[in-house]
């Protein structure tokens, strides 16, 4: 069976290491950007990054074309 | 005119779950519980994604931006945005034992696993026990809605009208009605959030970019994480996310939910979607700093929200906010009630009247059901603040469950006994360390009751011999889906 390491990549490590690994380094006020100071810019566009990373991990998933 | 908008809407609500009806076999208790496994992706989304965002969202999250500022939210926002990958992987495998053990509660899910049902028993006990405080907490959430509200209503009567139609929302055709209500509840939410953060840019002079400058001008601590001491609090963050972002999935109620999915990849799914929901607390946020800036020392952290609205938008829309919040208090009633009815009718009722019919399990749990939200409405009345307190015990307690959640997936050698000793001891730790205070050395306290609760787990597991049906029957949950259904149901 194909290996589940790219899902696991996209779907839990990207985004762990996004908000809490590069927690010391977005944990900070400036520079403010769209509006927001960094760190809820940063958390904001997480949000939207997550769901992207997570739907690459899907279609990588060999375990979603196991089933049908 | 905000109470004509709010009244028109709970009267939705209700027509609603009288609408869900239609194609439920009401005497089926696999339609009740967990739509007999057809929820497709539509359906599934609101269900799942409404029962995480409860009124604790729109009151909750403002009040503590407005009194703790981002060292709080942060760890919020951390863990329910990883919790979602941690599900990814998770729900899948839980859907799947629950799918070839016909489970339908968490309390049946693990009784099929270690063929065990004690251990059903247990969990169930734990489960009623934890989620009392749950329910009640809906009801201060009601009433603080109410408040805003400017009504005066008998705070009995609000009560009782609350949890007769949360009752409607379960009682009819299960946690079907709960979806169709969950899709206009989550409409209101959404548009009351987009109110809010609207509101509050549109009122600001210089905008967006205005709120959060001012409050860093303001109040310099509130936007970032402080580390004061330093230590304490970073480690007390992480492991604060660590711990929820795995508890989440405790909760009985949303094991039902996964439950009632079509498949696992409708899971997995869903699970890459979920966290979109979460651009609302943009707009939530937001609008706490605005009230932060513009109206700072209020008592009550709770107006920080609904007092901006109420301040600063027409009436109608204030109704229709108010109807969103309360929708959420009645809606996460009612799906706790389902959750308990389920486990009473057919983990407790089921333990000792085997065989039941399914007709009469449904009995059972719209009486249970029922039963339950009487129960916490005369709670709630007598004993106000009583259950508000133990919250925390709440989740804490119920996320002793987790451990034996994941051995149960992965650990063929899990022996019932390590399950049960590991949430009992667990469950014992978190009301020691909430009662004696004990250092923990800024680690959450939650975090290590199930740490200990997993070395319980582990070290009693291996103590006893092995359990021969327990691991085949896990053996059959690792094999891929390929079964056909025949062979599944000879096993059980």
């Amino acid at each position: 069976m194909t290996t589940r390491f790219w899902t696991w990549l996209f779907v839990l490590i990207i985004p762990l290491l996004a908000i809490v690994g590069a927690f010391p380094f977005y944990n900070r006020a400036e520079p403010f950007i769209l509006g927001f100071p960094f760190i809820y810019f940063w958390v904001f566009l997480w949000i939207v990054l997550t769901p992207l990373s997570m739907l690459i991990g899907y279609k990588l998933d060999p375990e979603n074309k196991n089933e049908e | 005119m905000a109470l004509c908008t709010f009244l028109i809407l709970i009267l939705l609500s209700v027509s609603l779950a009288f609408l869900s009806r239609r194609g439920v076999i009401a005497s089926d208790i696999n339609q009740i519980l967990v739509a007999s496994r057809k929820f497709g992706s539509f359906l599934f989304f609101f269900v799942t994604v409404g029962e995480i965002y409860g009124i604790g969202t729109m009151i909750g999250v403002p009040g503590a931006v407005y009194s703790r500022g981002s060292s709080y939210i942060l760890w919020f926002l951390g863990y329910i945005l990883l919790a979602y990958p941690v599900g990814y992987f998770m729900n899948p495998r839980v859907w799947r034992i629950g799918k070839i053990g016909d489970a339908s509660t968490t309390s049946d899910w693990f009784e099929w696993r270690f063929a065990s049902k004690w251990l059903g028993l247990l969990v169930a006990f734990l489960s009623i026990l934890f989620l009392l405080p749950w329910a009640q907490m809906q009801f201060a959430g009601l009433s603080i809605i109410l408040r805003y509200l400017g009504i005066q209503i008998n705070p009995v009567a609000a009560v009782v009208a609350a949890s007769i139609i949360a009752f409607t929302y379960v009682g009819l055709s299960g946690i079907k009605g709960s979806a169709y209500v969950a899709i206009l509840k989550d409409i209101l939410m959404i548009a009351a959030i987009l109110v809010g953060g609207v509101t509050a840019v549109m009122k600001m002079p210089g905008g967006l970019e205005a709120i959060y400058r001012t409050a860093y001008v303001k109040f310099p601590s509130y936007l970032t994480v402080v580390a004061v001491p330093i230590d304490k609090n970073v480690t007390f963050l992480i492991s604060t996310i660590l711990f929820q972002a795995v508890g989440f999935y405790s909760w009985p109620s949303i094991m039902q939910y996964v439950f009632s999915a079509k498949s696992e990849r409708t899971i997995r799914h869903n699970q890459c979607i979920m966290p979109l929901y979460m651009l609302m607390y943009i707009f939530l946020v937001t609008a706490a700093f605005f009230t932060l800036v513009t109206v700072p020392g209020l008592k009550n952290p709770d107006d920080a929200f609904m007092g901006m609205i109420v301040r600063n938008v027409p009436g109608w829309l204030v109704g229709i906010v108010a109807a969103g919040g309360a929708l959420t208090c009645m809606l996460v009633l009612a799906d706790v009630s389902l959750a308990v009815g389920g486990i009473v009718s057919r983990n407790i009722i089921g333990m000792f009247k085997p065989g039941m019919s399914s007709s009469s399990l449904v009995r059972w749990t719209r009486g249970s059901t029922a039963l339950f939200l009487a129960i916490s409405v005369w709670l709630t009345i007598f004993f106000p603040r009583l259950l508000l307190g133990l919250i925390n015990i709440a989740y804490f307690g119920i996320t002793q469950i987790f451990p034996g959640i994941v051995a149960t997936i992965l650990w063929k050698r899990a022996h019932k006994w390590g399950i049960a000793a590991g949430m009992i001891v667990g469950v014992f730790c978190v009301f020691l360390f909430n009662t004696i205070n004990i250092v923990t050395f800024g680690i959450n306290k939650g975090l290590v009751s199930v740490v200990i609760n997993t070395i319980v787990m582990v070290v009693v597991s291996l103590i006893c011999s092995p359990d021969a049906t327990s691991m085949e029957r896990f053996m059959l949950t690792v094999k891929s889906d390929r079964r056909s259904s025949s062979e599944v149901v000879a096993v059980r």
